[in-house]
């Protein structure tokens, strides 16, 4: 499992997962308020970057991914190194 | 249950089948050769196969359901959000097609009823969150594959997508849901819940359908949508829903039959049952048409296919089906639409011109 | 139509508290949280593995009362079919009647392929998990159905689905009988979504409790035999309870996510009300969704208390705390508990409240001894993934409280 990521790969999975095209996608665009995402997709995400990260999150750590820098900043907590 | 209700709108989703013309047109022909395809199921024990099948149908959907957000959307259920949009483009006339798509944040206030049938809907979503479940550790099923899984898939993503707040029914099981489908609209529409209603069907080809499919049929994929409200005045009327075992459905087809005041212009059957059909056609005086010979096996929305297929041969009365000179032109048409399932159960429903 | 008089004349069954009706209202009174540690399938390495069983024990018993299937969820409908039918008094097999069969499920028999899940690729062995139509093959071999047969699977709100179609085909005189029903077995997909969704309880299920952490799948049946009045007067019987009013709606909103004013259930109730043409106060108790996810139950309870604003706040409470979310069976079950509520006058209690959610405040939240006194009308309320709402109104057997 890898462990390290970047910054435009988890870009590129909540582009597909949100179905919103990955420009939009900044570290402070909020998932909820700004893309419209809905709280099935956000799991859905967190699911994928775990899979593919072979990680699991706490609750906590998942439900304080509101934008895409939070989720960087969850993943660096946990040790990993993640990229531009 | 209302007298009747009018058919405003038709949408349809089938293999080589454009509109009620050309559905006609295929209930009275030969059966078309299936195209044979082949189905897999990764990460099972499922051996690939290869099947003749009558599909794929691709989903188009229109305009009005929204593009964005549909991605990851189950094939059966944009099968039919685009057959449900469509019978509203037809209900509402060829300029609604251009309508804007439906604003996601207002509460709506249509209190129109989706009710739909289907014995397919969820069926790989939950044979593929249980592989996942295999394969995979606890907790990284896909958790868009969870609320897919069961059957009303296609009913709520055609309520959310449209904007439709009236009753949300999914009917399962065999033939007979599709007709009783059609029953339960009229309940909710008389008892004030609708105000009209999305009465539809779908089905899916996949190789876990496969695993449940009748050997003698062939499997078919796709959807059809009425449009229906309570006003009178001319077009295509329901009218007239039994829900009864087999023995007394037979009984009520040959005591119609027996009278010229009762008696059909014929009958359309869905049934896997096709001797019972063979029976029929032979012992009754007006033609019987299969929908699982000319359309195939599409489980519990072939019950209403038989409606929708009464329907459009009522639209084309006159035309092919009907010798010339054999009847009063101004004289509406009737068709019985009938289902029967292996057990006993089916479900008979009028339809007719007027 | 003439909804007032629909009756209830029989209920059955199968929960978590074993076969029956009496086992069902006794653990109801006697305050027994029935979820505990999952026996039937493997869940090491999940992190929370409790649900509410059938008892092993009522599994087996069910072999001497109903035909074998490999469907649980097929026996404990057949089995609860033939209790209802017992208790109103009615021979399961045919008698001259038109009996209509109406039974509300989400996962139907779709969990026989979970038995196939273990470690690497996925057996596949009948096929009776991919049709749906099998789930009514056991109650059909024991009760004579000559009318529809009518399966709905429209998310969780089935089980009054189920409970509205056989009430209407019943007052339109479709059928002298209605067996109207609900029934979903356990299931490890349904377990393995929730855990994705983090969606689970790890302890206990906590409807309306600021510290509420989620839900538990339940499972069973559950049967509420239909008829008109005058029917059941004519054998010399009492109605057990009437269905005053159903109504359907939908949030249209969101696969997952109620409408966060919650109002597809505020349609719903407000025309139960206008129907049965009663007061928002009239209400004794409002049986609630209530699965103790933090989503729903706030804005379950500010929806409830917008549509039955009165002179007091709506009492109101959910046995899903006891009981887990059975999910079709559910809402039937909840008519049960909600008809034997009527029959002896107790609000059953949120046993597992430990610390009401100030959120949830518009609301009279039952204590967990819940409230004894005069129950004339219950209204059970139903909705799930997909935004079908259905709630229902019952009032009391005996005339003179209508």
């Amino acid at each position: 499992m890898p462990q390290e990521t970047s910054a435009t790969r988890l870009r590129a999975l909540a582009a597909e997962i949100f179905d919103v095209p990955a420009e939009e996608i900044t570290d402070g665009a909020a998932f909820y308020e700004d893309l419209g995402v809905d709280s099935l997709q956000k799991v859905d995400f967190v699911v994928r970057m775990e899979r593919q990260l072979g990680l699991r999150l706490t609750d906590d750590e998942a439900a304080g991914m509101r934008d895409l820098g939070g989720a960087i900043a969850v993943l660096r907590s946990r040790g990993l190194s993640v990229g531009p | 249950m209302p007298a009747s209700v009018a058919v405003r709108g038709v949408g349809l989703r089938l293999s080589e089948v454009d509109d009620l013309d050309s559905l006609a047109r295929r209930l009275s022909a030969a059966p078309a050769p299936a195209a044979v395809r082949r189905f897999a199921a990764p990460d099972t024990v499922l051996a690939p196969v290869e099947r003749g099948v009558y599909g794929p149908v691709e989903p188009r959907v229109p305009a009005r359901a929204g593009a964005r957000g549909l991605r990851g959307t189950p094939h059966e259920s944009l099968l039919a959000l685009a057959s449900a949009a469509s019978s509203v483009d037809g209900a509402r006339g060829p300029e609604a097609a251009h309508e804007p798509a439906r604003q996601d944040t207002r509460a709506p206030d249509d209190t129109t009823a989706v009710v739909w049938a289907s014995s397919t809907a969820g069926l790989p979503e939950y044979a593929t969150a249980c592989a996942e479940a295999s394969t995979l550790d606890p907790g990284f099923v896909a958790p868009a594959l969870g609320p897919a899984s069961a059957y009303n898939g296609p009913a709520a993503t055609v309520s959310i997508r449209l904007g439709l707040a009236g009753p949300n029914l999914t009917l399962t099981g065999g033939a007979t849901a599709g007709i009783s489908a059609v029953a339960e609209a009229m309940r909710l529409i008389v008892a004030g819940d609708a105000s009209a209603a999305l009465v539809g069907a779908s089905a899916t080809v996949t190789r876990w359908s496969l695993t449940a499919a009748n050997d003698h049929l062939t499997p078919a994929e796709g959807a059809a949508c009425l449009a229906l409200d309570l006003a009178g005045g001319p077009g295509i009327q329901l009218r007239g829903c039994h829900r009864t075992d087999l023995v007394q459905a037979t009984a009520r087809v040959i005591q119609a039959a027996a009278r010229p005041e009762t008696r059909p212009d014929g009958l359309v059957v869905s049934t896997s049952d096709t001797a019972l059909v063979d029976a029929l056609a032979s012992s009754q005086p007006f033609p019987v048409w299969h929908v699982e010979r000319a359309l195939g096996d599409l489980g519990a929305a072939g019950g209403l296919l038989a409606v929708v297929g009464a329907a459009a041969l009522c639209a084309a009365a006159g035309g092919t089906f009907v010798a010339p000179g054999e009847r009063d032109p101004k004289r509406p048409t009737k068709i019985l639409a009938l289902a029967v399932e292996p057990c006993g159960s089916t479900a008979s429903m009028e339809v007719s011109s007027s | 139509m003439d909804r007032d008089s629909v009756a209830v004349s029989g209920v059955g069954a199968v929960s978590p508290a074993g076969l029956g009706v009496p086992a069902l209202w006794r653990a109801v009174e006697d305050r027994r949280v029935l979820t505990g540690p999952v026996t039937r399938y493997d869940l090491t390495g999940y992190p929370t593995q409790r649900a509410a069983e059938v008892p092993p024990g009522a599994i087996a018993a069910l072999d001497s009362l109903v035909p074998p299937h490999e469907s649980l969820a097929a026996r404990y409908l057949a089995a609860a079919a033939l209790e209802a039918l017992g208790d109103a008094g009615l021979p399961a097999q045919r008698r001259r009647r038109r009996l209509g069969l109406f039974v509300g499920t989400v996962m139907g028999t779709r969990p026989l392929l979970d038995r196939a899940i273990g470690r690497g690729p996925l057996g596949v062995a009948d096929r009776a998990w991919a049709r749906p139509d099998e789930l009514l093959t056991a109650v059909r071999q024991v009760v004579t159905v000559d009318g529809p047969a009518v399966l709905l699977a429209p998310g969780c709100s089935a089980g009054n689905e189920a409970i509205a179609a056989g009430a209407a085909a019943v007052a339109s005189g479709e059928v002298d009988v209605a067996v109207c029903g609900g029934a979903d077995e356990l299931s490890l997909e349904v377990f393995a979504f929730f855990t994705s969704m983090r969606a689970l309880a790890a302890d206990t299920i906590r409807p309306f409790d600021a510290g509420r952490r989620g839900t538990m799948p339940g499972e069973g049946a559950a049967v509420l035999v239909l008829e008109r009045a005058e029917r059941v007067a004519a054998r010399g019987r009492a109605p057990l309870a009437h269905v005053l009013a159903s109504a359907s709606a939908a949030d249209a909103h969101n696969l997952t996510q109620p409408h966060p004013d919650g109002v597809g259930l505020i349609a719903t109730i407000q025309t139960c009300l206008d129907r049965a043409r009663v007061e928002p106060d009239d209400i004794d108790w409002v049986c609630a969704h209530g699965t103790g996810t933090p989503a729903n139950d706030a804005v379950e309870a500010r929806a409830v208390a917008k549509a039955l604003g009165g002179r007091r706040r709506p009492v109101l409470s959910s046995v899903k705390g006891q009981l887990g979310h059975a999910e079709g069976a559910a809402a039937v079950l909840e008519a049960v508990v909600g008809v034997r509520a009527l029959a002896h006058g107790l609000v059953p209690g949120n046993v597992t409240l430990l610390d009401p959610d100030p959120e949830c405040a518009g609301v009279d939240l039952v204590e967990p001894a819940g409230r004894r006194g005069p129950v004339r009308r219950v209204l059970n309320q139903a909705y799930g993934f997909g935004g079908a709402v259905c709630t229902v109104l019952l009032g009391k057997g005996t005339p003179d409280a209508r």
